[in-house]
């Protein structure tokens, strides 16, 4: 079996353990408040991506306008990337709060445990002591790429920007390839009139629909009068 | 009171057979704990048998309310001031429970290696000493205490 720590029960708590856990105590308080901000920026980071990108999406659609949904797609990555990384962040403060939780809690059960089990109780405060860091900047230093990104796959808002990329690019891709295919419909007014017609005009605009003035109607060519066929 | 109904010696081959993914490269002690981790199969499964056979009534899932329920239990032993390795085995089975609900949600790999390297090989040590303490038959005993041992060598605490 393992060896256990000593079985002397030291007097708790004393003075050094109650400091420690008064510098756990401000530290984890200064941690809840981290993962306030960064949870309230992310919402708000949220809030600003899912409408930018929605209210490019319809722009495009209803202007079919394929260069605006192009833009939406570097937009939303920008902002998926921004929120993977707030998100990553979020979760290393959240992991730092449970394990500072812990080692209060390991100092509480020292406290409260009596008899036999007080022995297990002390050994594992103690180990929490020792393991113990101060600061949650230094937990929240530099996290890396592929681990941000790794971590952000099983998050749900990850599949709606990817949602949204997909019908951007899908959009872009239709819009373009019908204009390509087929040249917007423009609609002219004829000049004096007043009348509404539709007529295929070559035009470069982008916009499915545009007002223009008719061009004149092309005039006939004048034939030479010529004699009428004979008839048998 | 003995263990022989209670706990399946064929339960300690999970451990063994994650002990074996460790060494060949499969398995990391910083994986993180999902709840179809073959660890925390093992202790579920454990405090079920153990619960079914010792205590007053069969406490299934690593949960807050089977914390309290062993807590409970503990305080009848501790009362009757007998069985003191039951209760440090009841006492790391509580621990398990907070540990593992906790560790299932995190991320953190530093969280991952507390489990694998502190709280289990110290939760596996209580119960080769509670086998021990109810005399346990020799099968079991050995079952565990080569479990115990192929988890600390496995994980370089030998």
């Amino acid at each position: 079996m393992t060896d256990l720590p000593s079985n002397s029960n030291p007097p708790h708590p004393t003075e050094a353990t109650k400091e420690i856990v008064r510098v756990v105590e401000s530290d984890h308080k200064a941690t809840l408040e981290l993962i306030s901000r960064l949870a309230t920026l992310r919402a708000g980071l949220r809030g600003v991506i899912i409408t930018l990108a929605s209210t490019v999406l319809g722009l495009a659609i209803a202007q079919s306008s394929w260069p605006i949904a192009a833009f939406g797609v570097p937009v939303v990555v920008a902002g998926y990337f921004a929120e993977a990384r707030l998100e990553f962040l979020l979760r290393l403060a959240h992991d730092r709060a449970v394990t500072l939780e812990r080692k209060v809690q390991a100092y509480l059960s020292a406290l409260v445990e009596t008899g036999v089990v007080r022995q297990d109780a002390d050994a594992a405060f103690q180990r929490e002591v020792k393991t113990y860091q101060f600061g949650t900047s230094r937990s929240l230093r530099g996290p890396s790429i592929r681990k941000t990104i790794e971590k952000s796959v099983r998050d749900v808002m990850t599949w709606v920007y990817v949602a949204f990329v997909i019908a951007l690019t899908v959009s872009a891709a239709i819009i373009g390839y019908r204009q390509l295919a087929a040249p917007p419909k423009v609609y002219c007014v004829e000049a004096g009139t007043g009348i509404l017609e539709s007529r295929e005009i070559p035009t470069a605009r982008t916009g499915s629909v545009s007002l223009v003035p008719c061009p004149p109607p092309a005039t006939a060519p004048v034939l030479p009068d010529s004699p009428a066929p004979k008839l048998n | 009171m003995t263990s022989d109904s209670t706990i399946a010696k064929e339960l300690f081959s999970a451990v063994i057979e994650y002990c074996e993914e460790l060494e060949s490269g499969r398995k990391s002690p910083e994986d993180g704990i999902g709840k179809n981790n073959p660890l925390v199969f093992f202790v579920e499964n454990f405090l079920e048998q153990f619960s079914s056979g010792f205590c007053r009534q069969k406490i299934v899932g690593l949960t807050d309310r089977s914390s309290r329920q062993l807590i409970n239990e503990r305080a009848r032993l501790e009362r009757k001031s007998e069985l003191p390795e039951t209760q440090r085995l009841i006492y790391q089975l509580e621990q398990m429970c907070e540990q593992v609900e906790e560790i299932s949600y995190s991320t953190s790999e530093s969280h991952a290696e507390d489990f694998h390297l502190q709280y289990f090989p110290y939760f596996l040590d209580r119960v080769v000493g509670w086998l021990e303490e109810v005399e346990a038959e020799d099968d079991l005993l050995d079952a565990a205490t080569e479990a115990l041992d192929h988890y600390n060598s496995s994980v370089g605490l030998q």
